[in-house]
């Protein structure tokens, strides 16, 4: 009951937010302004300039004024690329809280204020040169809305803000991002903060220069995440700070990476919440790499795992499918976790040792629940599962294939 | 709890209704320098500028303004005289409680106080050239204008 009355309150909500008359302002260099009448006032004309609300516009720059009556969200900054340009719509009143520099179709937008409610963009269309960057110190949001950008300069997607960042890919959309690979980005789609992924989407990313996805603090993908494919990066597919946890969605990386599949860095501040971690709910994660001395998954802390697919084929030296810094914990909580790992290359010699590749490592104990790991280790002197500390397992419930772990420390049997 | 609930949804309606009753505009104006207020109905409503001019397009009509002539553009949500209340090209525009109206040569324009009496009447001479038809009080009248009607608020 609480639901339906929730959900009507919100419904009404939204149509009181969103405003059925207005004046579209359009400028001959792609930006358009949306007012409504009274935040449009009186405006007046003077000097070749006309004033609209609180914003002022040389008139020459006006292509046109259109009256309108469909809703459009107050909240809510449209981009839309076109070759070699960007149409940008915003509700006038958030013109105090922006500003928008325009260079082509390079799109810098700095938000200088607070908004409450958080700003919302939402992109698409397609550029061959072009980029998004969005400067700020405040929560808010963007729609992916089958966006298809490639920069020559640098990042195609630089979300310059610590805050969390909330990503909805829109449901049907392909969304596309590559960046170049002369330029000094980190990464090709690169969030200084705590990205929160949802909506069903689709997203491509190519990294050119360093990594493909870099987010500063944690990436939270939500139980409606769509599919991210990482189609190349020169370094890690997805390089995370703080943590990352995953409840939904998936995860496809292609050979044409040259670092890490995904790789958690734990944060300097050791107080950082679940600083290093991997959690993993829910969802599939399919990685092959080839290059030597890489990870398909690894973090600077701990694996915890209750459910969902991984896929993991590694080809290269001294590779690991899975390595965890600490300890890993298997829970069957949302479905048996599924691990399925090959390493099919052979050992490096590093300073006269022998660095092996192996499926499975964790350095510190491992608690396995309940779930399925197979490991197929074909390279030479390949490992399967291997285990710095202490092995816990539970033989009803907790499926190793082969049967055959490497354990440095005890090994205990679970019995929960 | 169903009692409850419709209580709830209904308050929450009437709460919608309430905010969402403010008076939508009716009209979009050009206020010129020399005075003269030209209004346009909203629909199909659309300016567009170029050559030191704006075009102003609705619906009904077409009209061009120089740029260094506008003081201003507003919407209007009164009966101001500004907009016309049935199709055609007739354009009242005011300054004060002078009113001047361009309409189809012949035509005969009678200008109607709020108890339907005729206060001023005019036959326009010559299309494109407005006729002044008449200095009115404050008050709200009507202009009649052949088949054509507007209302006029004079402030």
């Amino acid at each position: 009951m609480k639901k339906i009355i929730l959900t009507i309150i919100c419904a009404v909500a939204m149509t009181l937010g969103a405003s059925a008359q207005y004046l579209s302002v359009s400028t001959h260099d792609g930006l358009t302004l949306l007012v409504t009448p009274d935040e449009a006032g009186e405006m007046i004309v003077s000097g070749g300039l006309i004033n609209i609300g609180e914003v002022t516009l040389n008139i020459a720059d006006i292509e046109k004024m259109e009256y309108l009556t469909a809703p459009f969200d107050p909240q809510l900054v449209t981009l839309n690329y076109d070759n070699d340009i960007c149409r940008v719509v915003v509700p006038i009143a958030l013109m105090p809280n922006l500003n928008i520099e325009r260079d082509g179709a390079y799109v810098t937008i700095t938000s200088t204020t607070s908004a409450d409610p958080e700003i919302i963009y939402s992109l698409s269309g397609k550029t061959a040169n072009g980029s998004f960057t969005q400067v700020g110190e405040y929560k808010c949001g963007f729609i992916l809305n089958g966006v298809d950008i490639t920069s020559q300069r640098g990042a195609a997607m630089h979300i310059k803000n610590g805050k969390r960042i909330d990503i909805d890919v829109a449901s049907h959309t392909v969304n596309r991002f590559a960046d170049h690979a002369d330029g000094l980005q980190d990464a090709c789609f690169q969030v200084k903060g705590h990205p929160e992924f949802k909506g069903s989407g689709s997203i491509y990313i190519t990294g050119n220069a360093r990594h493909a996805y870099k987010s500063g603090e944690y990436t939270y993908f939500k139980r409606s995440t769509g599919d991210i494919h990482i189609l190349a990066a020169q370094s890690d597919a997805m390089h995370i700070g703080q943590y990352f946890q995953m409840r939904g969605g998936s995860i496809d990386i292609a050979s044409a990476v040259k670092g890490d599949g995904i790789q958690v860095e734990a944060d300097t501040d050791p107080t950082k919440e679940l600083n290093g971690q991997i959690l993993l709910d829910s969802g599939q994660v399919n990685i092959t790499l080839a290059s030597d001395d890489v990870s398909g998954i690894k973090c600077d802390d701990s694996l915890k795992c209750n459910g969902g697919q991984y896929t993991i084929n590694m080809s290269g030296k001294f590779a690991k499918g899975v390595n965890v810094t600490t300890s890993a914990r298997l829970k069957a909580l949302y479905g048996t976790p599924k691990f399925d790992i090959t390493c099919s290359g052979g050992y490096l010699i590093v300073a006269g040792d022998k660095k092996k590749s192996t499926c499975f490592k964790i350095d510190g104990n491992m608690l396995f629940h309940a779930g399925n790991i197979t490991t197929a280790a074909t390279g030479d002197k390949a490992r399967g599962l291997k285990i710095g500390g202490d092995y816990y397992y539970n033989p009803k419930t907790a499926v190793l294939s082969p049967n055959t772990p490497d354990v440095g420390g005890a090994m205990r049997i679970l019995t929960d | 709890m169903n009692k409850r609930f419709n209580i709830i949804v209904l308050a929450v309606m009437m709460v919608a209704a309430t905010i969402t009753a403010k008076a939508d505009y009716t009209s979009f104006t050009v206020k010129e320098t020399s005075g003269t207020w030209t209004a346009f109905t909203l629909k199909n409503l659309k300016l567009t500028f170029g050559n030191d001019e704006v075009t102003v397009s609705n619906a009904e009509q077409t009209e061009v303004f120089k740029i260094a002539d506008v003081y201003s553009f507003l919407f209007t949500d009164e009966p101001t005289g500004l907009h016309s209340t049935s199709e055609g090209r007739t354009i009242v525009s005011m300054q004060g409680g002078s009113i001047r109206l361009n309409a189809k040569a012949g035509t005969m324009a009678y200008v109607y106080g709020s108890d339907g009496k005729v206060v001023s009447s005019a036959r326009i001479g010559q299309e494109g050239v407005p006729v002044f038809i008449g200095n009115l009080l404050p008050g709200i009248y009507v202009v009649k204008a052949g088949n054509e009607k507007c209302k006029v608020l004079v402030k």
